[in-house]
């Protein structure tokens, strides 16, 4: 049982990773790449918040948002200037890059070597540490970021980041300033991933690089592609389902060695055969099209 | 008065010139068609007062106010409006949509309206409906309101884009070709609804290939031939334009 | 220490320049970022180790059927997952995101078959190297970069001289004049896939008689070769090999005062200046067109 509450923590932590994806990728059409990279920030500032100075998970966490949301505004800047695919490689690179910080700078982040004895959330001296208590925690913030991102995108601004997805020139044509647009939403999607990353080192209380390689990026994408771009419920079932799905592999008796490498091959065939068939994923409506 | 004023405009691309030392003057209330043929500059013309492009070159002015330097969603926001020779649309979000991303917000577009959900937000909202709703009837799209637009049938299209335009309220009108493909009855429909904008008092400067119909609607002809002005002026002017015959009209019956 | 840095940078150039000329062959025809380009690369090297080790075949043609395979596999990848995608007519955006699944499902099928440990296809000890001007370089070095050249030329003599060659300039340069001419372009972009895959194959193959192979090696190399490719200008095949030693000399002369692991920041530095201030590479033309 406690085994299924951490499954479920954890696709409640790649909900939250989707939702903010989907409002860059989904609903804005910017080819984002190294999501991840957010969540190393949320993670890694908390964690260290926390095991160097002593701050309180609480606040490391929302120091780690708005250092993520920073980042996300440098990581916007690009996205003015660079267009689709060149887009997707700028920022893979970042993520790249932001992965390799944390790898190599050892006097900070101790590299592969992890930070492990992060402490847990706790509220009125009560420490946040089963997993029934933390799926709570989870939940709540998962039900924050689904309503600020369903706020922002059901709303006028909501619709002028369609209008960039649909034509970013028509939409400058009609008055609306699509760089101010763009940055804020990197700004907005960093901030929930930050809140994830931070969620999950504090759940987990160990963290090393490897949680946030590229390939993890990827894997969230394929979560908003899969539930649908653009489409809030699909970023639920998307991350529902490709975390919970695979742990069957595991039921299934599978060793880690086999288990992990088909957990992966099933990943990239669905990305494969959903560009082929359904690029508007399980219930979305919007689909990349050539211009 | 003029609301335009475009001053020995120049733009290279690899070194071919698609605006060649270009000036000329947009009156006031006035209807202006843009005519030369395939490749003479014309869109250029539009990009550069767009802000789309920048010129080598040049100055231009929009109600005595240098713009030259200012970016498309700025000009746009100064009164300049504009459609685009292929059609751009929003086309995977519905024909409501797309009119209703033309009209200027005040309040709804802003993070923190739309994060809480402000009241003004959804009175402004429930306003721009209603006036998004008129402007389709006024292009008889009405009944497509809930539609993608990319589901509508060419003609429907530039009239979708047409309203899209009038929503924004631009004083001066950029058309890009406004009756191409269209079928005769659209064509009509179109034209009447130019002729409407200038009783309104608005401007229009508008490309056309269809010479005919550019000498009934026009008050102005400018005929470019490879970045060049080679003419400028009333209909019957150009129609007896030597040059004109020569580069542009020659191919044409009249 | 800087002559050795020097040396580093060229066997490594050379090797981002082989992975280059592939991708940029293969780009040529799709006009896409194809990430698999990458896991074909990882393949040959473990092909090559499977027909060597495990079937105890000879060295020479171990090479050469890994290439040919590489070439196939190439070939089976744009037949089951990007050709259908030219029938529904997609946007660049959608092959990338497909490229990406080959590439994880290839990637995992490898490490399903082969495990995740890394392995070698060095047989013996290393050997003392000759010194060149203060550097030392061994045979194997000399192999690689000899070797790569090679191949690099060849492949540009490919697209230069031969008919396929053309038709495939044809295809990138004008797609609907080279239909008029009568050119079929899914056997060009057939051929490129199978001339493209079998160089990324060879050059998996000649990195991995210096340094050790796993699954996860693809990655790394076609990002080094996209990055080659943007520093020469994409889509150029002399930009391929001033981009591929460019970057393999800058990542090593980066270090030579920092540690080594930051080696790959570097390359994405590199990366993002060039997209942000020179998107069409050094040898690429810079070109305005009218977008709107």
């Amino acid at each position: 049982m406690e085994y299924l509450i951490h499954i479920i923590i954890i696709a409640g932590i790649y909900i939250i990773l989707s939702l903010s994806l989907n409002i860059i990728v989904g609903y804005t059409g910017l080819a984002a790449l190294g999501h991840i990279s957010f969540a190393a920030i949320g993670a890694y500032t908390s964690s260290l918040l926390a095991l160097n100075f002593g701050v309180s998970p609480w606040i490391g966490l929302i120091f780690g948002a708005i250092f993520a949301s920073i980042v996300g505004l440098i990581v916007g800047f690009p996205s003015l200037r660079i267009k689709g695919d060149y887009l997707a490689l700028a920022t893979f690179g970042l993520g790249i890059i932001i992965y390799s910080i944390a790898r190599n700078w050892v006097s900070l982040t101790r590299g592969p070597m992890g930070l492990p004895g992060i402490p847990q959330f706790s509220i009125f001296g009560y420490e946040i540490s089963s997993v029934w208590s933390y799926l709570i925690l989870v939940l709540i913030f998962v039900i924050i970021t689904y309503f600020v991102i369903r706020n922002i995108t059901n709303s006028p601004f909501g619709r002028v980041l369609k209008g960039i997805r649909e034509d970013e020139i028509a939409t400058a044509a009609m008055g609306k300033n699509v760089n101010k647009y763009k940055i804020i939403v990197f700004v907005v999607g960093a901030f929930f991933a930050g809140i994830a990353g931070s969620l999950y080192a504090h759940y987990i209380t160990f963290i090393d690089p490897s949680s946030f390689t590229v390939m993890e990026s990827i894997v969230v994408l394929l979560m908003v592609v899969f539930g649908g771009m653009g489409s809030l419920a699909g970023s639920f079932i998307g991350a529902s389902v490709l975390v919970i799905f695979p742990e069957l592999l595991r039921f299934l008796g599978m060793p880690s060695s086999i288990a992990a490498p088909l957990r992966q091959m099933i990943y990239g065939l669905l990305l494969i055969v959903l560009m082929i068939w359904r690029p508007q994923g399980l219930i979305g409506r919007f689909r990349f099209k050539k211009t | 008065m003029n609301i335009l004023q475009i001053q020995n405009l120049v733009k290279e691309f690899d070194g071919i010139k698609a605006a060649d030392v270009l000036s000329f003057e947009i009156e006031e209330n006035s209807i202006v068609a843009l005519v030369g043929p395939n490749g003479s500059g014309k869109t250029t013309v539009f990009n550069l007062i767009t802000g789309f492009l920048r010129p080598n070159k040049g100055r231009i002015f929009f109600e005595r106010r240098e713009i030259i330097s200012f970016s498309p969603y700025k000009i746009a926001q100064l009164g300049i409006g504009r459609t685009f020779q292929n059609i751009r649309l929003f086309p995977q979000i519905s024909v409501m949509d797309n009119v209703m991303l033309g009209l200027p917000y005040e309040q709804g577009e802003s993070l923190s309206a739309a994060l809480f959900q402000t009241k003004k937000m959804k009175l402004e909202e429930e306003k721009n409906y209603q006036k998004a709703e008129e402007l389709l009837k006024v292009v008889g799209l009405e009944k497509k309101k809930d539609e993608l637009a990319e589901n509508l049938s060419h003609g429907q299209r530039k009239l979708l884009e047409l309203a899209r335009i009038l929503a924004l309220k631009p004083k001066l009108f950029l058309l890009d070709e406004p009756t191409a493909g269209l079928f005769p009855e659209t064509k009509k429909v179109m034209f009447d609804l130019i002729r409407n904008l200038k009783d309104k008092g608005k401007t229009i400067l508008f490309i056309e290939h269809d010479i005919n119909s550019v000498m009934d609607i026009a008050e102005k002809i400018i005929v470019l031939n490879y970045g060049k002005k080679i003419a400028e002026g009333k209909p019957e002017e150009i129609r007896n334009n030597k040059e004109v015959q020569k580069v542009y009209l020659g191919k044409t019956n009249l | 220490m800087i002559q050795q840095l020097i040396l580093s940078g060229i066997i490594a150039g050379s090797i981002y320049a082989l992975i280059a000329i592939g991708f940029t062959i293969i780009y040529r025809t799709i006009k896409f970022f194809n990430f698999a380009h990458g896991v074909v690369y990882a393949a040959g090297a473990y092909l090559a180790y499977a027909l060597f080790f495990l079937l105890k075949l000879n060295p020479i043609l171990s090479f050469f059927l890994s290439l040919a395979m590489a070439a196939l596999l190439g070939i089976a990848i744009d037949r089951l997952a990007y050709r259908p995608l030219r029938k529904h007519n997609a946007p660049s955006l959608i092959y990338l995101i497909a490229s990406f699944g080959v590439f994880i499902f290839i990637q995992n099928l490898i490490q399903l078959i082969f495990g995740a440990q890394i392995l070698t296809l060095r047989t013996g000890p290393v050997k003392e190297g000759y010194n060149i001007l203060g550097a030392v370089i061994t045979n194997i070095q000399v192999l690689i970069i000899g070797v790569s050249l090679i191949l690099f030329f060849l492949g540009w003599l490919f697209i230069l001289k031969t008919k396929l060659g053309k038709a495939i300039r044809a295809v990138s340069d004008d797609p609907v004049g080279a239909r008029v001419v009568g050119i079929n372009s899914e056997r060009i972009i057939l051929v490129a896939f199978a001339i493209g895959s079998a160089l990324a194959g060879a050059a998996g193959i000649l990195i991995s008689l210096e340094t050790n192979i796993e699954p996860t090696m693809g990655l790394n190399a076609i990002l080094k070769g996209i990055i080659a490719s943007i520093v020469g200008g994409v889509g150029n095949i002399p930009g391929a090999l001033f981009g591929g030693l460019f970057l393999g000399l800058a990542e090593n002369l980066g270090i030579w005062k920092i540690q080594a692991g930051w080696k790959d920041t570097i390359a994405f530095v590199i990366l993002i200046i060039f997209l942000l201030l020179r998107p069409s590479g050094i040898m690429g033309v810079k070109t305005e067109k009218e977008k709107i």
